[in-house]
């Protein structure tokens, strides 16, 4: 009896252990084991908006919740001259590389992929339009990249190769009129078969899918990238520039004006309102001295007056008696007067903290267009009118983009053709001159129009910053008042030095460290951040 | 198949353990009342007719199994009672009983039922040395002594057959029967063979220790017990040769063996509890019975892909066969702060030598020297130093440890329970701790040769308010290390004010500071609740087919389930735009396991000698998460916590799986007990790694006993010579090798977005080929011991996660890469300086030094930043040619001469890049000495180590430079020329360097350098590593119960981390880390004060 029970159970220990082994040739669910259940694997038609939403998403980052401190307070918005920062080390030429990386990666990493997964799926379903509105803002992010960076990676970018190469600076605006033009070509005569041709719907936060604004964003993107390269490539200058009039409608009206819709976000919105809580930014004496010395309708929508605070309360007489009006902190101050930081102007009302999901991103205003114009008019190109005309015109635009459309045209008329010039912001304890002594009537001298079409635009640019500083770094204009304290010794302000652009990004060097050295060499073998850029043809 | 895979191991897994339970408490049958009962078998096993007894009634029978082996009876008895029944049957089998307490009966050899009589007598050592507390027992009962000082007992026994056990550790057991005599001296022989140490090796296979080819070190529990209840991983520093613990800054721990070897993965070893892997650590410290260490990939080959870093396996307690055993072991220990960063005490809040009420965080101010200023409450204070602003928030932190265990054994069957409580408070007033643990195992011999052991554990936690360290809002330390140095506590203690609306403020000097919050409300204006829970249950099924070979199968599962919980209230800027924050974070795992071994142990001839085993396994690992928050726009009403409550809510979840399936196998032949051979082989199908999945390592080992072999000087009693050769795979981790896409709610509609990461185009299994040679001598009839080691590994076809270039699309890529290389040497020694039956002293030294170095990391990089906490401190990196885990920062621009190089300023010249490199955190050499006297009744031990190398980077000391807080900050504040050269350029073009004369005062420089490692100069605030310091000491008394219900009663005074004989960090810990599961260490940043433990504990045993 116990010996068969044994018997029974040494069958059973077995079977059980063949059983048990069987088990071992189980892999085919091994596949199925390693697949991961919250994510998908392949893309199609279908997620056409979800990609471009991202893409645009993504690529107004710099100027959306937290990258906006980052990329736009602490290296673009002080160094157009439009504030100062709060973050005194930042305000005087510090830059912080970690930053920067990751704003340029927000490009390279997060919106060109999901831009050429589109253009991919597009390109084999045959889908025209979902590949062109891919293009433009590709075009649209990377000429904002290859701007603060110099020579950057344009036609092998987002390849996924190990290594990338750049390409100069020159090749990278040829290679972007030549995307432009295709794509406004190809959109063209999709819009000729459907003038009202609507893509991506409301995942399209900024023109909600209207195809025909993103071709006018496009010519003038185009005119943009000319005047650009006005000063060291005249002749293509010129030949894109006219091109991009004969191509089509540019952004006109405040209709066109490129605004990113926040409203239905979740997250990561306008920065703006953040800074304003946050403090980190304030008006700049250059805001102050024009806007105060124009009357500037704009300036209480730009900024708000100093109000009596928490902090500026126990502040010296010196500073408290700010409170109440309109000051501008002087940017790039001894490091000693950031302390006093809240006795100065923040941003203006639509800008108020709790509108972070409110007020929408300025991506490109209608009133660049004009200004655009005006100084291809300027130069003698062909633009289809006078260099006056348009500089008003741009004039009215932003006056409206900002007061609405029915502000009182007379208000309007009465600012083109105001004599007052900038006033001395009272900043104690420089006590500035006034910025510039030009009126904002248009003048009869070629070179203060000069500096008149390009203050003016600067004005109009607003929060636009990162184009407003690369036309600053372009023309030196509008006539920013030099900053007083740098912590950066490449970049001495005594000297008459800007800083012109940002060292290649730190992920950059280290695994691509032979396409960087060759970048460097495009210009002029050191990465440091006074060197011009290639559009750039001052001294510095 | 019936059942998919999964449902398979499910169903054997509940059915072994329900099999296990029933049979355990079947067999510890449970008392209930003596009644009178039938009976009727034939020829049946005395045993049998004993549990029909037991089954019946409520007895329950004591006896030993050779007395009753064999015997056979008849028995058909009609309402009998017990006594009755054992009349008739046991005279007749030469067996008589004695009734006991409760019920027990124990049945002995028949003999004349003498009188009892007291013996006494006295123990003595072969020198004729009294020895103290020898246990004295009477053989197959309970009753015993033990000896006193003068070595003499005195005992009862029941009769002249009883034998007397002697025993005390390290000397021969011996028996004597007392017949006729009164009195019994006697002398026990020192034991010898303590040679023939069983250590438990990979897979639970027992091996003779003087067989293996590698080393491995068992770790002494009994003093770890003593000092250490909580982290056993902490309890690990400094006592065994080649390992790296570094401990968590808010508790846990990161143990290192050999070196890192891997790049991307964790570097920690693989914990094996009782033969499986465990998720949970390692366990309760109460509730081990021995830990064995298994350092390099020679010993842990058989484990596979997981053991590349070595093994650390835990056996835990069971209980005896025949042996009851009560013990209570209660621990209190308190956490007194001592170490905090050097803080001046001259200058107040402000800036430029002006007082400003508002400055945020600069203490650049005034000399504190009582004049009247106003400060930020408005009110006019004597402007003086807040020397203890920073102590004032800490309190004394304290554990409670209380275990309880209880552990019991038939002849067939034995059972542990264990239930410890943990309590405790953090040094922050608002952090508390609490768990519950409980531990089962039971084993039984279901039927001859068969035997079943399980164990059950579960274990709850739950922790509040955990402490945050580091660069954070919430980290009180932080903000406190910035908090000017006149602020004062009275002001600022109460954290919160109602408004006039009734609305929860933050009280505060920086009111809408970003970066800055009272660090009263950084500890109360978040709380954080988190809870586990874990069960694990595994059983084993071993059947002995022959006395030479057996099959076993084991089966274990174990789940956790995580909740956390974070709140964080209004008013805190950069939480979230709405009113307050809230997120909810539910965690589950499970782990499956199941293996099934056969193994072979036999003589072949006189010579030779053959183990083997043979095997297979599977293993299934689950995870899944789900974490909601409210997000950026925060709460909708103010501070009221549910999702509900939020603007918007977001929630993710992600899920992993993974299996891997194995079979092994191992041999060991032996040659006339003195020369060995081992190999192992084992593959692996893991689901992480693209079809065919799979990959195979062997290993191969030979040692043979010198000593045994050729003659060697008396002085010498035991030499052995070891090597070996091991290689060992690793998998992929969870869907590596597909290129996905996600989308995330964004918007109206969402976003779709595409994975950043490149997944690796031909993923091919990582590899470590590890060398390992070594010896062991003993010498003086063993009192000194040495065991050395030398090692070398190497780690190739890492899978990596690279920095990709931004421009191509992905920001990092996996790939195949690498060469990264170990070397190093084990040193341990153990002697016994004296030992005489009053004192005995042990002294164990252990020292290691390991060489890493990154050999080959890809074809395009030679440098490649590893994971590391972002502390703004400096980055960790490996770069080839040089060790594994190099500091880098920015630096001071220095000449040829390493002068530092002043601006036209005369400030230093910072280098703009973070390339400076400052060191490495490993230490050079790390080395332990462990001292244990016994005398008498009193114990002392201690534990000091010594750790010299390596270096630390403090981002406290950063902060405290920008901020003026630091006494460093003092020098200079009126003035200094900083030690420096200027940079002159020559007419000619060329540099030279002058003395720097151009003043300068701290203020300026302190803001220059200090702040984040991206702004200022890390290398400022490098520090050298080396350490020495008192880690453990414990003073023991046992108290001399005399007493038949109390066995032992032991006091012991403790001490952990008393004091440094030496720390070059100066004012913090260089052991702490603040994330023990980033690879990147070395970085201090706001870690809570170091403490220095102090307690008292306390060990009963019934």
């Amino acid at each position: 009896m116990k010996r068969y029970i044994l018997n029974k159970f040494k069958l059973k220990l077995c079977c059980a252990a063949v059983l048990f082994l069987t088990f071992f040739s189980c892999t085919d669910d091994f596949m199925e084991i390693n697949t991961n259940t919250t994510e998908f694997m392949e893309l199609s038609t279908k997620e056409y908006g979800e990609l471009f939403f991202q893409a645009e998403h993504v690529g107004v980052a710099w100027q959306s919740t937290d990258d906006m401190s980052r990329m736009s307070s602490t290296l673009a918005l002080h160094n157009c001259g439009y504030i100062a920062c709060g973050q005194a080390a930042y305000d005087c030429y510090q830059l912080s590389q970690g930053w920067e990386n990751s704003g340029f990666k927000d490009v390279y990493v997060d919106v060109l992929p999901c831009l050429i997964s589109m253009m991919d799926v597009a390109k084999q379903a045959g889908d025209v339009g979902p590949y062109n509105l891919a293009l433009i803002w590709k075009v649209f992010q990377l000429q904002r990249v290859t701007d603060v960076w110099g020579p950057t990676p344009y036609s092998e970018a987002g390849t996924g190769k190990e290594t990338i190469p750049y390409d100069s600076q020159k090749d990278v605006y040829y290679q972007m009129f030549d995307d432009l033009t295709s794509a406004v070509t190809a959109l063209n005569k999709e819009l000729e078969s459907d003038p009202d041709m609507n893509l991506f719907g409301s995942n399209d936060n900024i023109y909600a899918g209207d195809v025909s604004k993103w071709v006018k964003l496009a010519n003038t993107l185009r005119l943009r990238m000319a005047i650009r390269i006005s000063n060291v490539d005249p002749t293509k200058a010129q030949q894109e520039a006219e091109a991009a009039i004969a191509a089509g409608s540019m952004m006109e009206t405040n209709d066109d004006d490129a605004l990113f819709t926040v409203s239905d976000l979740d997250g990561e919105g306008n920065g703006m309102p953040r800074m304003e809580s946050f403090y980190q930014d304030v008006m700049s004496t250059n805001m102050e001295s024009v806007l105060k010395g124009y009357n500037d309708p704009r300036m209480e929508e730009y900024w708000s007056p100093v109000e009596e605070n928490l902090v500026n309360v126990n502040f010296p007489a010196i500073y408290k008696q700010n409170i109440g009006g309109y000051h501008g902190f002087a940017s790039g101050s001894d490091p000693t007067e950031y302390t006093y930081f809240r006795a100065f102007s923040k941003y203006g009302p639509r800008f108020v903290d709790g509108n972070q999901l409110v007020t929408p991103i300025n991506v490109m205003n209608a009133a660049e267009a004009w200004f655009l114009k005006a100084e291809g008019a300027w130069l003698g190109w062909n633009m289809g009118g006078t260099a006056q005309n348009f500089y008003e015109k741009g004039i009215e635009i932003s006056i409206k983009q900002w007061k609405g459309t029915s502000y009182s045209s007379t208000a309007i008329n009465d600012y083109i053709n105001s004599t007052a010039t900038p006033v001395a912001p009272d900043n104690y304890p420089y006590y500035d001159e006034p910025m510039t002594n030009i009126p904002v009537k248009f003048s009869s001298d070629k070179t203060t129009q000069y500096e008149q079409i390009l203050t003016q635009k600067w004005i109009a640019l607003f929060p636009c910053a990162f184009e407003a500083w690369a036309e600053f770094r372009r023309t030196r204009l509008p006539k920013l008042y030099p900053k007083k304290y740098s912590v950066n010794a490449n970049v001495l302000p005594a000297t008459g030095q800007i800083l012109t652009r940002c060292p290649f990004a730190k992920d950059e060097y280290s695994a691509n460290a032979t396409e960087v050295a060759n970048a460097i060499e495009m210009i002029g073998g050191e990465d440091l951040e006074n060197v011009p850029l290639w559009w750039d043809v001052n001294d510095n | 198949m019936f059942f998919p895979l999964k449902e398979k191991i499910w169903l054997i897994m509940k059915l072994t353990f329900l099999f296990t339970i029933i049979c355990v408490f079947q067999s510890m049958a449970v008392i209930s009342q003596n009644k009178v009962t039938n009976i009727n078998i034939k020829n049946a096993p005395l045993e049998q007719f004993f549990s029909e007894i037991e089954q019946k009634t409520s007895t329950k029978f004591l006896y030993r199994y050779e007395n009753i082996e064999g015997k056979l009876v008849t028995v058909n008895m009609a309402n009998a009672s017990v006594d009755e029944l054992l009349d008739a049957v046991l005279p007749a089998n030469g067996l008589f009983y004695t009734h006991m307490k409760n019920n027990l009966i124990v049945v002995s050899p028949s003999v004349p039922a003498n009188k009892e009589k007291t013996i006494t007598g006295t123990v003595v050592d072969n020198q004729g040395v009294p020895l103290l507390g020898v246990n004295v027992v009477v053989k197959g009962t309970y009753q015993g002594t033990t000896s006193d000082d003068n070595g003499k007992f005195s005992l009862v026994v029941p009769n002249d057959q009883a034998i007397l056990q002697f025993s005390f550790i390290g000397y021969t057991m011996q028996e004597i029967t007392v017949g006729d005599k009164t009195s019994i001296n006697v002398v026990l022989k020192e034991d010898t063979r303590t040679i023939d140490e069983v250590v438990v090796t990979a897979l639970g296979i027992e091996k003779n220790k003087r067989t293996l080819t590698y080393t491995t070190q068992q770790v002494n529990t009994e003093n770890l017990a003593t000092v250490n209840k909580g982290d056993v991983g902490s309890a690990l520093a400094g006592k065994v040769a080649g390992i790296a613990v570094m401990t968590g800054s808010t508790g846990g721990s990161r143990i290192i063996i050999r070196g890192e070897r891997s790049i991307n993965n964790s570097n920690t070893p693989l914990i094996i509890m009782d033969g499986v892997p465990s998720n949970f650590g390692l366990g309760n410290i109460d509730d081990i019975e021995s830990i064995n260490v298994l350092k390099g990939p020679s010993a842990s080959a058989l484990y596979g892909s997981s053991a590349a870093d070595g093994v650390i396996i835990v056996t835990t307690k069971k209980g005896k066969y025949g042996e009851t055993k009560i013990e209570v072991n209660s621990q209190t220990t308190f956490g007194l702060p001592y170490l905090y960063p050097k803080f001046q005490n001259v200058y107040g809040q402000g800036v430029g030598g002006d007082y400003n009420s508002n400055s945020e965080y600069y203490s650049w101010g005034p000399k504190m020297e009582g004049q009247t200023v106003t400060n930020w409450t408005g009110d006019e204070i004597d402007l003086k130093p807040q020397r203890d602003n920073v102590k004032d928030l800490f309190r004394t932190a304290y554990s409670l440890i209380n275990n309880f265990s209880y552990s019991t054994g038939t002849k067939k069957s034995t059972a542990y329970f264990s239930y410890t409580n943990t309590k405790g408070q953090g040094l922050l007033p608002v952090n508390t701790a609490v768990s519950h643990k409980v531990n089962m195992r039971m084993d039984t011999e279901l039927i001859k040769n068969l035997k079943l052991d399980a164990v059950l554990t579960w274990q709850r936690s739950k922790t509040e308010n955990k402490p945050t360290a580091g660069d954070d809002l919430f980290s009180p330390m932080w903000q406190l290390v910035k908090m000017p140095r006149s602020i004062r506590t009275q002001d600022i203690k109460d954290a919160y004010y109602y408004d006039s609306t009734g609305s929860k403020k933050q009280l505060t000097w920086a009111p809408g500071s970003t970066g800055n919050i009272n660090p009263y409300w950084s500890m109360k204006g978040r709380e954080a609740e988190e809870i586990s829970n874990n069960v694990n249950a595994q059983a084993s099924l071993r059947y002995n087919i022959k006395e030479w070979l057996y099959i076993q199968a084991r089966g274990r599962m174990a789940f956790n389930n995580g909740n956390e919980e974070y709140k964080e209230y209004w008013d805190t800027q950069y939480v979230a735009s709405g009113k307050g924050s809230y997120e909810l974070k539910y965690t589950k795992s499970q782990a499956l396991n199941a293996d099934i071994l056969l193994g072979f142990d036999k003589d072949l001839t006189k010579d030779w000698h053959l183990s083997a085993n043979a095997g297979a396994e599977i293993r299934d690992n689950q995870s899944a998460k789900i974490d909601s928050d409210t997000g950026s726009s925060g709460l909708v009403l103010e501070n009221k916590f549910y999702l509900g409550n939020g603007a918007t809510v977001s929630t993710e979840n992600s899920a992993s799986h993974d299996q891997t399936q194995s079979v092994y196998g191992t041999a060991q032949v032996g040659f006339r007990n003195y020369l060995f051979l081992d190999v192992t082989a084992r593959n692996d199908w893991s689901s992480t790694l693209p079809s065919p999945y799979d990959y195979f390592y062997p290993s191969v080992g030979l040692t043979g006993i010198i000593s045994d072999i050729i003659k060697l000087p008396e002085a010498i009693s035991f030499a052995k010579l070891r090597g070996s050769y091991a290689e060992v795979g690793a998998g992929a981790g969870f869907a590596q090798i597909f290129q996905t896409y996600s989308r995330t709610l964004s918007g109206t509609q969402g976003s779709v977005s595409t994975g950043s990461t490149k997944v690796a185009s031909q993923l091919i299994p990582e590899k470590t080929k590890s060398w390992e040679a070594g010896t062991e001598i003993r010498v003086l009839k063993d009192r000194i011991g040495i065991d050395f080691t030398w090692y070398k590994s190497n780690t190739y076809n890492q899978l990596v996660k690279v920095t990709s270039p931004p421009t191509s699309g992905f920001s990092e890529a996996y790939i195949n890469c690498g060469n990264v290389q170990n070397k190093g040497i084990e040193f341990m020694l153990n002697a016994v300086p004296v030992k005489t039956s009053l004192l005995k002293w042990d002294v164990n030294v252990n020292f290691s030094r390991n060489w890493s170095k990154i050999i080959k990391l890809t074809d395009t990089m030679d440098e490649y930043e590893i994971d590391a906490p972002n502390l703004s401190v400096g980055d960790n990196w490996i770069i080839v040619g040089r060790p594994y885990g190099e500091i880098l920062s920015r630096g001071f621009e220095r000449n040829d001469a390493g002068r530092i190089i002043v601006d036209a300023l005369g400030m230093p010249r910072i280098t703009t890049d973070s390339k400076t490199d400052l060191g490495n955190y490993n230490y050079d050499f790390r080395s332990g000495l462990t001292s244990n006297i016994q005398y008498k009744n009193w114990n002392l031990y201690f534990l000091i180590d010594l750790n010299y190398g390596g270096v630390r980077q403090s981002a406290t000391e950063a902060q405290m430079m920008l901020c003026g807080t630091s006494k460093a900050t003092l020098y200079g504040r009126d003035g200094f020329v900083l030690d420096g050269v200027k940079e002159v350029t020559n007419t000619d073009g060329s540099v030279s360097y002058v003395e720097n004369d151009i003043q300068i005062d701290a203020e300026t420089y302190g803001k220059a350098i200090g702040g984040r490692a991206s702004n200022g100069c890390g290398e400022a605030f490098n520090h050298k590593a080396t350490n020495s310091r008192l880690r453990e000491l414990s003073i023991g008394y046992k108290i001399p119960v005399r007493n038949t219900v109390i066995k032992d009663l032991t006091v012991s005074a403790i001490g952990r981390n008393l004091f440094y004989i030496y720390n070059a960090c100066k004012w913090f810990d260089p052991d702490t880390s603040y994330d023990l599961d980033k690879n990147g260490q070395g970085s201090e940043s706001a870690f809570l004060p170091g403490t220095r433990s102090l307690g008292i504990n306390i060990k009963l045993t019934l």
